[in-house]
């Protein structure tokens, strides 16, 4: 006949994986400071993603952009903190005409790498084509300067774009530089 | 017998398709072209070296080949790079079991999958079983207070924390708009447009704003230290003095309190005093303005 349990000795609750649960808390909280992406966690590969995105590019190039954007969107939950693929997005929606989205993508991407001269060069364009020349020619600015040399070709259509906008403002200085 | 055959006359040739006049090319090429129109040869005129010369931008034009690019397109992108992407780290990679050990811990809070022990010194031996299924009324009572009780101190600890926060806030408000004000008059009164005293009373004010400031925050911080203290005045009649522990925390939480107020209360009299010193040190400057004002004036009439 087995004792029974009197209120007063509560049974004692032991976990048998307590090294496990502290090593997912941790994996956990490195994951919400940004510290190891999704991607990691699930164990695909950096090679996987590298095919990945070079077949989004490809598609990206030959105007597919559809599934251009279903895998650089699937690549950015995988790992949000690489610029390339918020720079991917923002090209895509610069090509489909969402400027909003295409500048907060390009800023995102910018801000996890300042010397990013394309996102610079293509959200100064963005910028430009909306007569907001300020912005415009500050973006164009740290291009140029991230490119000395010249053998960089956003640097360089920087270049050509703000000769133009040199022009547009001598043709016609009532223009409004905001 | 053979005639002899007879070929066309050669037409007049072209400097730019025979090289026949090399000397004068050579010269176009090395030389003065001015020195050349001089000493040109009788057959070769002037519209024969602006031809040659048309001819050979053609054929620099068309001869070149531009392999690569020298700007970008509009809205492109350059290929993905192995530099672009850093390397993983295989360690942090999740096991199938743990990947479910984490989906379970996350859907299911109130599910247990744990061994129990019990633990009895009585009969020496101890009952291993498993449970698992939803808590019982009372752990989940348990777990519900314990919860209760952990967000009543974050939430006091973040009260505070705000409290403070906007004090230094108001300070540094009230404190930058008095002293705009203040530089607003010292340059009037620089020009002479206003008589000193103006500005002392303006100074004044800066200092009065900010330790009005400074008064009302901690007035409030008073008054969140005399609702703690309610509030542990009501836990204790909760119950009825039977909990001598319950007590004794009460006893020491209303230490800590009453000292807390002290110091308030002491630091709201430091700024009552600052405020009232002020305006009469400026109240005295005004009067020993005016003073030396009505000596000035006394002794020019003398004269």
């Amino acid at each position: 006949m087995e004792p029974e349990t009197t209120p007063a000795k509560r049974p004692q609750i032991h976990d048998p994986t307590p090294a496990r649960r502290k090593r997912l808390i941790d994996l956990f909280n490195a994951f919400l400071e940004d510290k190891i992406s999704l991607a990691e966690l699930k164990g695909i590969s950096r090679v996987d993603m590298i095919r990945l995105a070079e077949s989004g590019h490809v598609k990206f190039k030959h105007g597919r952009f559809d599934e251009a954007e279903t895998i650089f969107k699937g690549l950015m939950i995988l790992d949000h903190r690489n610029p390339y693929f918020h720079a991917m997005m923002a090209a895509l929606h610069q090509k489909r005409g969402r400027p909003v989205e295409a500048i907060l993508e390009y800023s995102h991407a910018l801000k996890l790498n300042k010397h990013d001269v394309t996102s610079l060069v293509n959200r100064g364009e963005i910028y430009l084509r909306h007569n907001n020349f300020r912005k415009a020619a500050e973006d164009f600015r740290s291009a140029i300067l991230l490119d000395e040399v010249g053998s960089n070709l956003w640097a360089n259509r920087a270049r050509s774009l703000v000769i133009a906008l040199k022009r547009t403002l001598e043709a016609d200085p009532k223009l409004n530089l905001r | 017998m053979v005639e002899p055959i007879r070929t066309e006359p050669r037409a007049r040739q072209d400097i730019g398709q025979h090289l026949d006049r090399s000397q004068v090319i050579d010269a176009l090429k090395h030389g003065n072209i001015y020195e050349v129109l001089k000493s040109l040869p009788a057959n070769i005129t002037l519209e024969d070296i602006k031809q040659y010369l048309r001819d050979q931008w053609n054929e620099y034009t068309s001869g070149l080949v531009q392999a690569e690019p020298l700007y970008a397109q509009d809205a492109e992108y350059p290929a993905p790079t192995p530099q672009m992407f850093p390397p993983h780290e295989a360690e942090v990679r999740m096991s199938t079991e743990e990947g479910g050990l984490f989906v379970d811990a996350i859907s299911s809070v109130g599910t247990k999958a744990m061994m129990t022990k019990e633990a009895e010194a009585g009969n020496g031996s101890g009952r291993q079983g498993q449970e698992s299924g939803p808590m019982s009324p009372e752990e989940l009572a348990a777990t519900a207070e314990g919860t209760l009780a952990e967000w009543e101190a974050f939430s006091e600890r973040a009260v505070w924390s705000i409290l403070e926060n906007q004090m230094v806030v108001a300070v540094q408000k009230q404190t930058d708009e008095a002293i705009r004000e203040a530089d607003r008059l010292i340059a009037m009164a620089k020009q002479g447009l206003i008589n000193p005293e103006f500005v002392l009373i303006a100074l004044a004010k800066v200092n009065s704003a900010k330790n009005g400031a400074i008064f009302a925050g901690l007035s409030k911080k008073a008054f969140m230290l005399n609702e703690a203290g309610n509030r542990v005045a009501e836990e204790l009649s909760r119950t009825r003095g039977t909990d001598f522990g319950q007590m004794t925390m009460a006893q020491s939480r209303t230490k800590d309190l009453n000292f807390q107020s002290q110091l308030t209360m002491m630091s709201m009299q430091q700024s009552t005093s600052n405020i009232s010193s002020t305006v009469e040190q400026v109240h005295g400057m005004i009067g020993e303005i005016n003073r030396t004002r009505r000596e000035i004036i006394g002794k020019f009439e003398v004269r």
